[in-house]
């Protein structure tokens, strides 16, 4: 056995740069070497740091040597030990276990296996980060960011029994077609997927998914630990036929996805959903696993517009930076034409937020929404109606937009297109914490009020953007649902109806839903999409349970009769138990310095021998042992 | 100016498209690049392109899908640096030896795109 670790790292040293604890860089040759900051500092004017010492002075800055720097990207890692590691690891000759050491920089390139190895249960693939990201999106450690458009996957593993950990992936992408690629996508068996981060800040819920097991992967898998943030259309896609399947999903935590768990196809194995948490996803765990799929699932889930129900929890959790309010939300003005394109009275203003309401004709056509600005728009999914002839309603939104005179446009495959264009002051301009979603259609023959499904809004502050069709001639003649203000409502003279209306909230908004109301015409081909976008809050990045939530964080202590935290696959329990979600806490760096006070001096022997008493005065926050 | 990662090495099962074989570019960054001590032959030859930068050279990483089937992409296109090509300079071909050899983006992807790699499927 001849294990081999091949360290990654890509950043080389900077003279008179001010560095901080556990920042690495590489330096020297022959060969070149990582190096650790073990005393932050400013650099020295030349130089840097050599040799293996463990304490080397530069400059204000001390350095701890590494090891060898081999390769400055994880995709050059894997390109260059692609070999049969049963027998020729490192090209060697001898069978060994293959670690890739991601030490702590921002990788840009794609990464992928390949299909070069051979590799079996003892002699495999293990990705790692080398230090931990502490269980919040953390930009002094390993990430993998990248502006895909041009692979499949940022990662892309097609060797069996390949081991992540630890490892920060970011899809920077502002595209939503499926063919720009998946987070990961891994087509093989025997995965274990642990302590990642998978971040998509861009909302919109188009075709990037985030973790997906390919049609051919054959389990077992695990997957634990790992925290799913942003826009993904299935935060964790399952499309293999498995005939063992044996996938374990334990732990993870799931934030503002589509569809937290999906599954395309059905799976004859086992696949366990346990101790998961999804907030404001649409949907948590969705598909057609139908054989051993322990759903009595010990999920809990919390701002779903759909599901939520039967075997979920309803506990209550809190996360270490729910956003907080920030009020102000204003309409600051808008317009609605039947036509394709439509501009607004007055100029735009920097930093604001378009938000448009699209009915349309035809039979399920695809339509994008872009402007004279260059604004980048996201959509919401397209509600249909039950008739496809009477075409549906659609929301596209663009953050952070540009100031000036700005004309909307709409293009797609539909006909009778009607716009209604907003825009509004006071949303968050940052994703993924900008909304969550309802729509419903009529059904044949059933209600005649447009009705979305149910949601709640998690902040207080908080707008609810409704849009309407029904394309149907003459069409129905809608109003503003109760407490709704209707911007835009508009009777075309073809008699189709293209309506919108909003609610600003101040309070948080729980198991609504939003209508329209109507007086004449009454039919049953309506669409009704609903959008909650957040007002400008605090950054939200720690979806760890906070040291504030007294709900779901220790649960199996609190309900250890029930059976439904049986085990935690992590094996890394807190305070005699586990929580709910990703539970991978950063250890004593975060926890606030505590300082104290000796109120009275002794010595040891007068504790023993003496009979007195220490006393010590402690200040600062509460130090919780995770 | 570009430099480009490629793999010198052959790979155990050449003819799979997704195997990391021989020529295939492996990543891109801008000159002066502080390359690992592995980076380098036998494994890896840099290339640097004097007439692009590390962003229009990133196309050279781009690989080709067929995504009909979304869940079961099927790569079937992708770049390959053919160093033995004798479309190849001189100055190339000799660089296999070398850690770092110079070239234009013409004699460069003179010699991708006679190996590029077609559709297997």
């Amino acid at each position: 056995m001849a294990d081999f670790t091949a360290n990654v790292h890509g950043v080389a040293w900077a003279a008179s740069t001010a560095y901080a604890l556990n920042d690495n860089v590489g330096n020297d040759t022959s060969p070149i070497k990582i190096y650790k900051c073990i005393t932050a500092g400013t650099s020295a004017g030349s130089g840097g740091p050599t040799g293996t010492g463990s304490d080397i002075t530069d400059g204000g800055a001390h350095w701890a040597y590494q090891g060898e720097r081999h390769y400055t990207s994880l995709n050059a890692a894997l390109a260059g030990e692609s070999y049969n590691l049963t027998t020729n690891i490192h090209n060697t000759g001898q069978a060994g276990i293959l670690t890739i050491d991601c030490y702590n920089f921002k990788d840009t390139t794609p990464a992928g296996t390949g299909t070069g190895y051979t590799v079996d249960s003892g002699h495999y693939i293990n990705i790692k980060a080398h230090d931990s990201h502490g269980g919040t999106w953390n930009e002094s450690r390993y990430r993998l960011v990248c502006n895909l458009g041009y692979t499949y996957g940022i990662i892309n593993v097609n060797t069996q029994y390949t081991r992540i950990t630890g490892i920060q992936s970011y899809l920077v992408s502002t595209s939503n077609s499926s063919s720009t690629g998946d987070l990961l996508f891994n087509n093989w068996s025997y995965a274990i997927i642990s302590k990642c981060i998978f971040r998509r800040d861009v909302d919109g819920f188009g075709g990037v998914e985030g973790l997906v097991f390919g049609t051919y992967f054959m389990g077992p898998a695990k997957i634990f630990n790992n925290i799913f943030i942003g826009g993904f259309s299935q935060a964790i896609r399952l499309t293999g036929a498995a005939a063992d399947a044996g996938i374990e999903i334990y732990n993870n935590t799931f934030v503002r996805a589509y569809i937290g768990i999906a599954a395309s196809v059905t799976y004859t194995g086992t696949i366990s959903v346990k101790n998961n948490l999804f907030y404001n996803c649409v949907s948590d765990v969705t598909g057609t696993i139908t054989d051993s799929y322990n759903a009595t699932t010990n999920n809990n889930s919390k701002g779903l517009s759909s599901g939520g129900t039967g075997n979920r929890f309803s506990q209550t959790f809190t996360f270490a930076d729910d956003p907080g309010s920030a009020g102000s939300i204003t309409h600051v003005q808008s317009k609605a034409n039947y036509s394709t394109s439509c501009s607004f009275d007055s100029n735009n203003t920097a930093g604001n937020t378009i938000i448009v309401g699209v009915g349309f004709s035809s039979s399920f056509p695809a339509q994008e929404v872009s402007d004279s600005k260059g604004n980048i728009y996201y959509k919401l999914p397209a509600q249909f109606c039950w008739n496809p002839a009477y075409g549906g309603a659609q929301i596209f939104f663009a953050k952070n937009i540009a100031a000036g005179p700005n004309t909307v446009t709409v293009s797609g495959t539909g006909t009778d297109y009607g716009i209604n264009i907003h825009e509004y002051s006071g949303l968050s301009t940052v994703g993924p914490y900008s909304f969550i979603y309802a729509n419903a259609a009529g059904t044949n023959g059933g209600s005649t009020t447009p009705l979305t499904g149910q949601f709640s809004t998690v902040v207080a502050d908080s707008l609810i953007f409704v849009c309407g069709a029904d394309e149907s001639s003459p069409g129905p003649i809608y109003s503003a649902g109760t407490g709704y203000l209707g911007y835009t409502l508009r009777s075309s003279s073809a008699g189709h109806y293209d309506a919108s209306e909003d609610y600003i909230a101040t309070s948080i908004q729980s198991n609504v839903r939003a209508n329209f109301t109507n007086t004449s015409n009454l039919k049953d081909y309506w669409s009704i999409v609903a959008g909650v976008f957040q007002a400008i809050g605090t950054p939200f990045f720690n979806f760890h349970l906070g040291n504030s939530d007294t709900g779901a964080k220790g649960y199996g202590v609190s309900d250890p009769g029930s059976g439904l935290f049986s085990d935690d696959i992590d094996g890394e329990t807190r305070s005699g138990s586990w929580d709910i979600g990703a539970d991978d806490y950063q250890s004593g760096a975060a926890a606030a310095a505590i300082t104290g006070t000796i109120i009275n001096s002794i010595t040891e022997a007068d504790i023993v021998t003496g009979g007195k008493t220490l006393i010590i005065t402690l200040t600062g926050d509460t130090w919780i042992a995770n | 100016m570009a430099e480009i990662l490629i793999k010198l090495e052959p790979a155990d099962n050449p003819s799979d498209l997704l195997a990391w074989g021989r020529c295939l570019p492996v990543a891109v960054f801008e000159d002066g690049h502080p390359w690992g001590s592995l980076e380098r032959p036998p494994k890896f030859l840099v290339v640097r392109i004097t007439d692009q930068t590390a962003a229009q050279a990133q196309q050279y990483l781009k690989v080709e899908y067929d995504t009909s089937d979304p869940p079961n992409p099927i790569a079937i296109r992708k770049w390959k640096f053919d160093i033995d090509d004798d479309t190849m300079s001189n100055p190339m071909k000799k660089a296999v030896g070398d850690a770092i050899a110079d070239g234009t983006i013409l004699e460069v992807t003179t010699g991708m795109i006679n190996a590029y790699i077609k559709r297997t499927t």
